[in-house]
């Protein structure tokens, strides 16, 4: 929370001078009817041109310092809101690029978008609210106030008892609100999730003739949200004609009051008094009103804070090694390397000891579950060993900046990463200063110059977020022409051929091999047809490395390498 | 995608008009409701304004009365009559305009999208982004509820509000009305002017909005490449640069639609001092009564909070219109032209025939060309081919999912084009590579297919897919709830589940994407096993990743382009050396 609200520092000298302006604009808020109704009084009714003429003046240069006051303190605290809002998301954003993939994956990746997006947005939109009423709510209130008392204490007496009457009622209102606002967004969700599910499923759902039935799921689901938003709203519908008339009651009151005092003689009151008293009750209302706005929202206010708190409350990493301009070799020792995740009972790696010599071409097999990627987190440093040591030429990952394993690695992850941008943007990620031959030459061995070729625009192709514009396929081969850009001493391919046929993927190795000669390969892959021709086949099964060798040894004596075979070829060949 | 018409803003409100049919009788009552209300807030300070009239004459000594505070209270009366009345009204108005406009609107809309979506064709689904569709769902039908829910309130009062205004002033004096009616229009036309620029800067916060948002998604879900990459700071920038540009925009457009009360404010107080000159002017000259100039002043104080009221409303018809032209673009769709045919599944044994079929997802491309095939009931079909080659568009076509552009698919003699999409979709059986499942049970699922199947029939379903075992591992049995998103269960179950589905449903023709992907050697083998169960007796296509399938299939066509280039069995294509032998080789080549 506070962290939040440290942002409004960057604005120390601009919100002085905001919160005068709209001062300034409120008083001239506050004077406009007490002149307007002088001109009617002296003016009008004692038919005084020249006090007309005079009080009208008055009347035009009051409203336009109010107008150009106004002006002035809106732009400025528009300014600073934006500006709040623009730091809170950079905040945010760059609090999560620091963090470690254990407290990423702790959050969540959807739940830090909505943090991001959704939470931002929300507190941007209250503080706008807030930022709008703060000044003039306290000015109008105390103005109002003070002013009616400087009439007669004891009318103003009654308008303050009715403002802790409207108080309480708004905030039982709010209490009530709350829990359906939860109930109507946990529904939006429900609505969604299954609309989401229907589009995806689309040929099935057909297949078997169930659209009425999911389309009823949806209708269900709607209907629920409805209910509970409208509720929602009726209750916050109620706050306004009742204030109103507790409102209008207080008046009726007032005039009742002054009328007997009147006539009693005692304490006695003038009329004109009265009426001012009345006015100033409309000025107090309405700040009451708007703060009663400004109080419902508050929970809201409080739940996004502490959502984007929890984010911004991360430790985040720091890596405090210098980077280096070292060029690895190639060679990757694991020794007795173990992990567990964070809560985990069971290691996800353990004991793991292999030796990778430079330019060899390395495979590692083995089901869901087998510690496969695990051992590509550890080689990327997104998470330490808990155990025992990676060694890149001599030197151990925990003596290693970062940035200098990854600058020295080509990668593909599991989920190809595919960026808005150009097709070009994505491949130069990997190389931002390749040359177009480099960028041609790699779209060549990652078998995308056709799909390329037959676009209109070539390389400046624009692709969507996340390159939902492009098939699997194409996702991941251009994913692999990054990585080629890059040409690393070490390549690594964490199950990056699975959206490829045969056919493809074996013009692409082919293409790859040769122009990483001499160049490590690592692959991480479930078909054993991938692995079969490597140097050297790693098998994972349940976090250990049961076997290492070359496929007719493994073929010989390792009996899960021999399961896995048979049950992808049908023991062909 | 869904083409965004630009339609003329006239139309787009009868649209929305016409769209309300069902509930304008509530409509009109709730604009009575609004005149009720309206009649009572011009009536109270009347009333008030005689009370306070009645307090000043005391008080001068003009009214001299036995019972003072006596008379004041038979006044009072009627004003907390006309007071409660006043609350009541409005408290009944708000909640008409709830549970009918916003129920009408934000729940019936929706539901109505929902069944559009029924009636489209597959095509729109595949071409179009889930999350344009949720957000024209969600976002957009709730900016059209509200804001037509503030158009009824505040504009319809507003309007209501000046002609009872306008009218009560003439009957007082015209010149002086005029005075206060030519700054009307001066006053709408300049917060119409305000709102469309502010509307313009809103439109680009939004825009930046967005594209912001896919930014923090696409970044937060490629984190480890960006890490892998150490492109972080690029990143960053990328992510400063639009956030900037959104802050700007926002500045804009939150200043400039603020200003949009003030203008108005100021231009009344104009009105305002107009009118005092003009009636002292015409009390010294005319001789108009000093009452007849207080009752127009007074008229002329109140004219502003209804003209407030319309320029922030015509912001909301801005959005209103934005919003529903979107969710109009979407009912508007053309949908799936409706079949009538039937067919008696119990008489189909599954011969499948392609004659002359041509094909093309996009028309500059043709894919399927000129495709001839005769299958025999019970026979196994693999069909093989390079991505893209156009394996998925056979079982397309099939199903009906698409339609061919020319040429003819017949079942047992019958032509599919001919029979209704429910009734030839109900004779395959499906399991796709692409593992779906709905929110619910285990049970619900895999008697998806066969809603009134008993318990028995499912377990011994589940048994013969090799899943009864796992099922009972889980927590409640068959009554655990899973779904897309279940992590409790791997993707090789999820897809013995299907299997049992498709079994248990027991369909005359099978169609199967094999599945090799994420799922480890054990379940692997019970897949296969699962599948050969399966496809016992059955008319089946295989979209063939394993090799095993391919070498027993009673066919084999091997796809390249869109085209059959080689069909057989699986020793006859090997011994021709063609395609079909080079993707056969590549396997072991890498």
């Amino acid at each position: 929370m506070k962290k939040i609200f440290k942002n409004l520092l960057n604005y120390k000298n601009r919100i002085p001078v905001a919160l005068f302006f709209m001062t300034a604009a409120t008083v001239c808020e506050l004077l406009l009817p007490t002149i307007m109704s002088e001109i009617v009084d002296k003016g009008i009714y004692l038919s005084d041109m020249e006090f007309i003429k005079r009080n009208c003046l008055y009347m035009f240069l009051v409203s336009l310092a109010g107008l150009v006051t106004v002006i002035i303190g809106r732009k400025i605290t528009a300014e600073i809101v934006a500006g709040f809002c623009c730091d809170l998301r950079r905040m945010v954003f760059s609090k999560v690029n620091t963090m470690t993939f254990g407290e990423m994956n702790e959050l969540g990746t959807a739940a830090l978008i909505t943090r991001s997006t959704h939470d931002t947005e929300t507190l941007g939109w209250i503080a706008s609210i807030f930022c709008g009423n703060i000044i003039t709510i306290p000015v109008l209130f105390i103005g109002g106030v003070a002013l009616s008392l400087s009439k007669d204490v004891l009318l103003s007496l009654i308008l303050l008892f009715f403002v802790p009457i409207v108080f309480v009622v708004v905030i039982l209102i709010g209490r009530k609100i709350e829990p359906l606002w939860q109930i109507a967004d946990e529904f939006i969700d429900r609505q969604n999730d299954i609309m989401r599910e229907r589009l995806r499923g689309i040929r099935v759902i057909r297949a078997f003739d169930k659209e009425a039935h999911e389309h009823e799921r949806i209708s269900e689901a709607t209907r629920k949200m409805a209910m509970n938003i409208i509720k929602s709203n009726v209750s916050m519908g109620i706050i306004a004609p009742l204030a109103m008339f507790l409102l209008n009651f207080s008046v009726v009151l007032i005039v009742y009051i002054g009328a007997f005092r009147m006539e009693t003689g005692a304490s006695a009151v003038s009329a004109g008094d009265i009426f001012a008293v009345i006015q100033y009750v409309t000025l107090v209302m309405t700040s009451i009103m708007n703060a009663a706005f400004v109080i419902v929202m508050i929970p809201h206010a409080k739940v996004a804070a502490n959502r984007i708190g929890e984010v911004v409350s991360a430790e985040g990493y720091d890596d405090k090694i210098p980077e280096e301009a070292l060029e690895f070799s190639g060679s990757v020792v694991f020794d007795n390397v173990s992990f567990k995740y964070d809560g985990a009972t069971e290691p996800a790696v353990s004991n793991v000891s292999f030796e990778i010599k430079p330019g060899q071409k390395v495979s590692v097999i083995g089901g869901t579950g087998s510690g496969k990627s695990t051992l590509v987190s550890l080689m990327l440093c997104f998470r330490m060993p808990t155990e025992g040591k990676i060694i890149y030429d001599n030197r151990s990952t925990d003596t290693l900046s970062h940035k200098t394993v990854r600058k020295n690695i080509s990668c593909v992850l599991q989920n190809s990463a595919i960026y808005s941008g150009t097709i070009k943007d994505n491949i130069l990620m990997g190389k931002p200063d390749a040359t177009d031959e480099e960028i041609r030459e790699a779209a060549e061995i990652s078998e995308l110059s056709d799909f390329i070729e037959g676009l209109d625009d070539g390389f400046d192709h624009e692709l969507n977020q996340s390159g939902k514009n492009l098939s699997g396929g194409q996702r991941q081969r251009l994913s692999i022409a990054r990585a080629v850009v890059k040409n690393a001493p070490i390549y690594i391919f964490d199950d990056s051929f699975s959206a490829l046929d045969f056919l493809t993927e074996s013009r692409l190795r082919t293409k790859l091999s040769k122009k990483a000669a001499g160049k490590t390969q690592i692959v991480i892959t479930q078909r054993v047809t991938s692995a079969m021709n490597s140097d050297l086949i790693l098998v994972m099964d349940n976090g250990f490395l049961v076997d290492s060798g070359k496929h007719t040894e493994l073929l010989e004596r390792c009996k899960i390498y021999r399961e896995i075979y048979a049950s992808q070829t049908g023991g062909a060949k | 995608m869904i083409a965004e018409t630009k339609q003329n803003r006239v139309k787009s409100l009868i649209r929305i008009y016409k769209e309300a049919k069902p509930i304008w009788g509530w409509l009109i009552l709730s604009c009575f409701l609004c005149l009720l209300s309206i009649i009572f807030t011009v009536v109270s300070p009347k009333l008030l304004g005689e009370l306070v009239q009645k307090l000043y004459d005391f008080w001068s000594g003009e009214l001299v009365t036995e019972d003072f505070s006596g008379m004041i209270l038979s006044g009072i009366i009627p004003l907390i009559i006309v007071y409660v009345l006043l609350s009541l009204v409005r408290l009944a108005n708000m909640y008409l305009l709830n549970n009918v406009v916003s129920r009408y609107f934000t729940c019936n809309i929706r539901i109505k999208i929902s069944e559009k979506i029924k009636k489209l064709p597959v095509k729109f689904v595949d071409c179009t982004p889930v999350g344009e569709i949720l957000r024209r769902m969600t976002d957009d039908v709730s900016h059209m509820g509200t804001s037509i829910h503030t158009m009824i309130e505040t504009l319809s009062t507003g309007f209501l509000q000046i002609i009872v205004i306008t009218v009560m002033m003439f009957f007082e004096d015209w010149r002086l009305s005029l005075a206060v009616l030519v700054i009307t229009p001066i006053s709408v036309y300049l917060s119409s002017k305000i709102s469309a620029i502010s509307e313009k800067h809103f439109h680009e916060l939004f825009t930046e909005a967005g594209k912001l948002n896919s930014i923090v998604e696409e970044s937060y879900t490629n984190y480890a490449t960006t890490k892998a990459y150490n492109w972080e700071s690029e990143t960053l920038r990328r992510h400063e640069e639009i956030n900037l540009r959104q802050r700007n925009a926002e500045v804009k457009a939150t200043f400039i639609s603020s200003a949009v009360r003030p203008c108005i404010a100021f231009t009344n107080s104009l009105a305002y001092i107009a009118v005092n000159l003009l009636g002292g002017w015409l009390i010294l000259n005319e001789g108009v009564s000093v009452g007849t100039i207080v009752t127009i002043v007074l008229f002329a104080k109140q004219i502003a909070a209804p003209l407030e009221q319309i320029a922030e409303g015509l912001g909301d018809v801005q959005r209103a219109i934005t919003s529903s032209q979107r969710v109009f673009a979407l009912l508007d769709l053309e949908e799936e032209e409706p079949d009538e045919g039937k067919i008696d599944k119990t008489e189909i044994s599954g011969n499948v025939k392609f004659e002359n079929v041509n094909f093309s997802y996009d028309e500059k491309k043709p894919l399927i060309k000129n495709l001839n095939l005769d299958i025999k009931h019970g026979q196994n079909v693999a069909i093989v081919g390079p991505t893209g080659a156009g394996k998925t568009t056979i079982v397309n076509l099939l199903m009906r999912f698409y339609d061919p552009q020319s040429g003819k698919i017949s079942i047992d003699g019958y032509d599919i084009s001919e029979i209704s999409r429910e009734d030839i979709r109900g004779l395959f059986g499906m399991v796709l590579q692409d593992t779906w499942l709905f929110g619910g049970t285990v049970a619900e699922n895999v008697a998806y297919g066969k809603p009134e199947a008993t318990r028995e029939e499912i377990i011994s379903a589940c048994d013969e897919a090799y899943c009864d075992h796992f099922i009972r591992t889980l927590p409640q049995g068959y009554d655990t709830v899973i779904g897309d998103d279940t992590t409790n269960i791997s993707g090789g179950q999820k897809q013995l589940l299907t299997i049992a589905r498709a079994l248990l449903a027991n369909h005359r023709l099978l169609i199967l994407d094999e599945a090799t992907s994420n799922v480890d050697t054990r379940t692997e083998i019970l897949i296969q096993k699962a599948m050969d169960k399966l496809m016992e007796g059955k008319t089946c296509f295989i979209i063939a990743h394993r090799l095993s399938t391919i070498v027993d299939s009673d066919l084999i066509l091997v796809i390249n382009n869109g085209e059959i280039v080689e069909t057989g069995k699986h020793e006859e294509l090997l011994a021709k050396k063609g395609f079909y032998y080079e993707i056969y080789n590549s396997q072991y080549a890498v």
